[in-house]
């Protein structure tokens, strides 16, 4: 059935068919017969336009029975006008145009006459491409795609997933992420329009036909060649394989979303939703779910006017900016937090892992590094990271603080006793605890098993559960989309609110969907922030002490914005580069059914990395799972069969956060051979453990594919891993940028979190961090936001 | 016209000294990419400040027979442009630094300049640098003048924030 758009494309068509061979008549006939014979006798053109004209009233003939099945006859005919008229401009421009030619007596200029053409063709292209435009997006009735985008991914989708029995086709695929995109709260979202885009038209350039319109097997080979064989083999120059690698990285991911979030597909890979387990209610009868404490958070509709006036103007609303809240609080100090990402009630947290991404991350999930190699997750909502991560929590390593206060280096000035204080009070505050309960990880045992025959498992090799702000955790999985059960006590769950219950809501008031642009001074004070709704109504927030807590990367944004925190500010931006090693098992492990991260591994003496044991619902570790095509598919059907491990290393502090890019907003960083090393050492260890843990193979994130069966196949990964464009690097742990240090010339911050050069500016959250912890950070966030709550506090300038 | 642009000089002799402003800027920019945010309104008091009164001072000490001409244009390039917004940044980006390492900077930057506008525009030409002979004096000596520039800035900005507020004083 059509739709009315197509019905009028269709008539068009069928209009433009009968003038079309009309006109084929009105250029023959005169010069065969009749008066005019002299005229177009002569004209060597008239044989050129009776070709035109006739194989364009074919086109729209035909095109016109069946406006879907002949679409791209449409699209033909639109393109020779295209050419028509581009030709005769040419001419027009560059071609002899001063002469006229007699017709029935009267002297015509010729540039008339090609401007009549240029006119006539201009009008029928217009209203074809206008009919044709609409008649597709009728036809598809797309929320976010165009329906080219739409075509090149349901293109994609059908040679990148591909296997026995496939549940869902390539355009519900295309279709289910249309929707997703539509819903998705990301501004930066765009950018998988210029992808799709950039898939769909890559195949001109080897003179191949648009990606969609390609037969399938020629998709699947040009992908395998110029996707796949072009990278691994470094086949084009460095910087064209930067954008060929990220495009189709990004174009993979978008096909297992819309594949692997369809409900339909759970079946097939193994894998029940927590809703839909057996003991759900048994383990909730162990572990009722509670009451959750109200938040109050004013959103962009709320608030009308063009200023708001606050005591101490915190940006950010997350482990930092809470704690650091609620301390202030305590000093009577009234806070006035602003907040980028929305508020989602922890009422409204799901199972559906691409919905509860675009609410909770919305464009923390697409942040990349600028050679789209390195992700940067970062939790974009009310309570920040602290809703999305795994609430896992350490110490600071002691000897880190150590080089931080060391007087002849980065000299931060920490008090460590005052520090470590700030850590237990921490600890109190958010309720962490030792995660030794049934329902962990369930990949644990066969790493274990796999520690206990290397030896690892012993002291002073430290083995053991995580700490986590996490109480009778359920095993549901889903913490990086946000506890549903109030389990994880994140930021959301307990200090925020907390904060207003003890201290009133007038001591905390939370802006949501605001994002901070721009920092206004005068002189050392500043006097307010430029900030902007979703929406994109600008509001002015005044205040008497300005606090910047919105992670390592945001809060360095703002102050680059701002031309603040002089020549070292988003410099020496440093992470926690992860990197999984997935392991396949011959038994059933159901690693999905228990707590995301479980277990650590700490060895002793540091081999400069930490060993973790990961998993994931089935988006996430679609994402993640190595394999292209078939190996991909095969290996989803393993996914109960498979546990993982996520090696953390500590970097170098290398990176740098830069206004640049498509974004405006660039993470420019890439590991050092000295981390990538570390890394390699780790993910050999951690495939080591789990062969001997009875894997029957581990298989690296690699970008070319690797099942590695054995140790002496597991030690070539240093030779198959050339540099970081091999592998899959991600961190959920940004640090620095805004490095805390006494020598102005090193830090942008002193150790009193102040920025230098401002009386009522301040940094506190990851961002102050002198270099990686390296190990998760939450808590030393946290515990340094505490021991910075009286130098907030104390900051009181007049106005 | 001669008295507006200088005899001889059209609009690419001064499109000429703008390309040769951007240059220089480029260089200074490299040590130091932006004005502070903590020091903009300080920026643009000296830019007020300075731009104004070199302005009028160059006619001035033309009359006093210690300068030659600037035709209008040059003098409004060399004050609006290069002393007010160039020497302006050189001062956000440097005005921490020793003041011996401020007159090298200054110095040698409007020397530089100085004596490609000589070139271009056939301007600052002048028999003697107050008694010293020779056009060489004359445009070396004015160099050396403009190294005061973080001296009377520093005098000029503890005046200002007597009376104005977020003025930041070295």
């Amino acid at each position: 059935m059509l739709t009315p758009q197509e019905r009028r494309l269709k008539i068009l068509l069928r209009i433009l068919a009968l003038l079309f061979g009309l006109a084929v008549f009105g250029y023959l006939v005169p010069a065969l017969t009749g008066p005019l014979r002299t005229f177009f006798i002569n004209l060597p053109f008239v044989t050129n336009s009776v070709v035109k004209v006739g194989v364009l009233a074919t086109l729209a003939f035909v095109a016109s029975a069946d406006v879907r099945r002949f679409r791209v006859l449409t699209l033909l005919v639109i393109w020779g006008h295209i050419i028509s008229e581009l030709a005769t401009l040419a001419v027009l421009i560059l071609g002899k145009t001063d002469y006229h030619v007699e017709l029935a007596g009267t002297l015509i200029p010729i540039t008339q006459i090609l401007w009549g053409s240029v006119a006539l063709d201009g009008v029928v292209l217009f209203f074809l491409i206008w009919f044709y435009a609409s008649a597709e997006r009728s036809r598809y009735d797309l929320l976010y795609l165009s329906p080219l985008e739409l075509r090149a991914l349901a293109a994609l989708a059908d040679v990148v997933i591909m296997g026995e029995k496939e549940i869902v086709p390539p355009e519900d695929v295309a279709r289910n992420v249309d929707r997703y995109l539509a819903g998705f709260r990301a501004r930066t979202k765009w950018i998988m329009k210029l992808v799709l885009t950039g898939i769909q038209f890559y195949p001109l350039l080897s003179f191949n036909p648009p990606f969609s319109y390609m037969n399938s097997e020629d998709r699947l080979s040009f992908i395998k060649r110029r996707f796949y064989q072009d990278v691994t083999l470094r086949l084009v120059p460095s910087f064209w394989r930067m954008i060929v690698q990220g495009m189709i990285r990004m174009g993979k991911q978008l096909s297992y979303l819309g594949y692997y979030n369809d409900p339909r597909t759970f079946e097939s890979v193994g894998y029940i939703p927590f809703s839909q387990r057996s003991d759900r209610a048994q383990k909730i009868k162990q572990s009722p779910i509670g009451e959750r404490l109200p938040l109050r958070v004013h959103t962009a509709s709320e608030i009308v006017t063009e200023t708001l006036k606050g005591d101490v103007v915190i940006i950010g609303s997350g482990a930092a900016a809470s704690v650091l809240a609620h301390g202030l609080a305590k000093t009577g100090r009234e806070v006035l937090m602003i907040e980028r990402g929305d508020y989602t009630d922890p009422s409204q947290f799901s199972e559906d892992e691409v919905d509860m991404i675009s609410k909770l991350y919305a464009d923390g999930a697409l942040q990349l590094s600028m050679d789209f190699r390195f992700q940067v997750l970062q939790g974009s909502c009310v309570g920040g990271t602290t809703v999305v991560n795994n609430a896992v929590c350490f110490d600071l390593p002691p000897e880190v603080l150590d080089r931080w206060n060391d007087p002849g280096s980065l000299n931060t000035g920490l008090d460590s006793k005052q520090v470590w204080d700030s850590f237990n009070e921490v600890r109190q505050l958010i309720g962490v605890e030792r995660q030794n309960h049934q329902n962990l990880n369930k990949g644990d045992g066969h790493f274990k098993m796999g520690l206990a025959k290397l030896g690892f498992d012993s002291p002073p090799n430290e083995y053991r559960e995580v700490q986590a702000n996490i109480h009778g955790c359920l095993g549901c999985g889903y913490c990086n989309i946000g506890c549903k059960y109030g389990k994880k006590l994140s930021m959301l769950d307990t200090v925020l609110p907390m904060t207003q219950k003890e201290f009133g809501e007038q001591a905390l008031k939370i802006v949501a969907g605001c994002e901070a642009e721009k920092l206004q001074a005068q002189g050392k004070r500043i006097t307010s922030i430029k900030c902007r709704f979703r929406d994109g109504r600008r509001i002015d927030i005044q205040g008497n002490t300005f606090v910047l807590s919105a992670g390592a990367v945001s809060s360095s944004m703002i102050l680059l914005r701002s031309g603040a925190g002089g020549k070292q500010a988003g410099k020496n931006l440093s992470f926690n580069m992860g990197s999984p090693m997935t392991a396949v098992f011959d038994d059933v492990v159901n690693s999905y059914d228990g707590l995301q991260i479980s277990h650590y591994l700490k060895l002793s003496p540091t081999r400069g990395y930490v060993i973790e044991t990961w998993f994931n619902p089935p988006v996430a570790q679609a994402l993640n799972m190595p394999g292209w095509f078939e190996d991909h598919y095969n290996n989803m059907r393993l996914y109960n069969n498979m546990a993982c491990s996520g090696v953390l290393v500590g970097t170098e502090s290398n990176g740098e956060v830069r206004i640049a890019g498509l974004t405006g907003r660039e993470v420019n960083y890439s590991p050092t051979p000295g981390d990538l090393e570390k890394l390699l050492a780790g993910l050999i260890l951690s495939g080591e453990i789990f062969l001997a843990g009875g894997a029957k193979c581990v298989i690296p994130n690699t970008f070319k594919y690797y099942e590695l069966k054995n140790v002496d196949e597991l030690h070539e990964l240093p030779n198959l891993v050339k540099d970081a464009s091999d592998i899959t690097l991600g961190t959920g742990h940004s640090q620095g940028g805004n490095i805390m240090s006494r020598n102005p010339a090193l830090g942008v911050v002193n150790e009193k979190f102040q920025v230098y050069g401002y009386d009522n500016l301040f940094v506190c959250d990851a961002s102050v961090f002198p270099s990686s912890v390296g190990v998760n950070p939450q808590l030393t966030v946290m515990a340094l936001a505490h021991y910075a709550v009286p130098f907030v506090a104390q900051n009181k300038v007049v106005s | 016209m001669d008295e507006f642009l200088g005899s001889g000089n059209g609009i690419v002799n001064y499109l000429l000294v703008l390309v040769l402003y951007a240059s220089v800027f480029v260089v200074m920019r490299h040590a130091n990419p932006g004005v502070e945010l903590n020091f903009r309104r300080t920026y643009w008091i000296l830019y007020f400040g300075w731009s104004v009164g070199v302005f009028i001072a160059n006619f001035v000490l033309f009359k006093l027979n210690v300068m030659s001409f600037l035709p209008w244009l040059n003098n409004f390039f060399h004050t609006f442009i290069w002393i007010g917004l160039c020497l302006g940044f050189l001062y956000a980006g440097c005005y921490k630094k020793p003041f011996w390492e401020q007159f090298v900077l200054f110095a040698i930057f409007s020397l530089i300049v100085k004596a490609i506008e000589h070139d271009l525009l056939g301007t600052w030409e002048f028999e003697n640098f107050f008694g010293i002979p020779g056009n060489r004096a004359y445009i070396v000596g004015w160099s050396l003048m403009d190294r005061l520039y973080p001296l009377v800035s520093l005098v000029g900005l503890k005046i200002v924030s007597r009376y104005a507020s977020g003025v930041i004083t070295p």
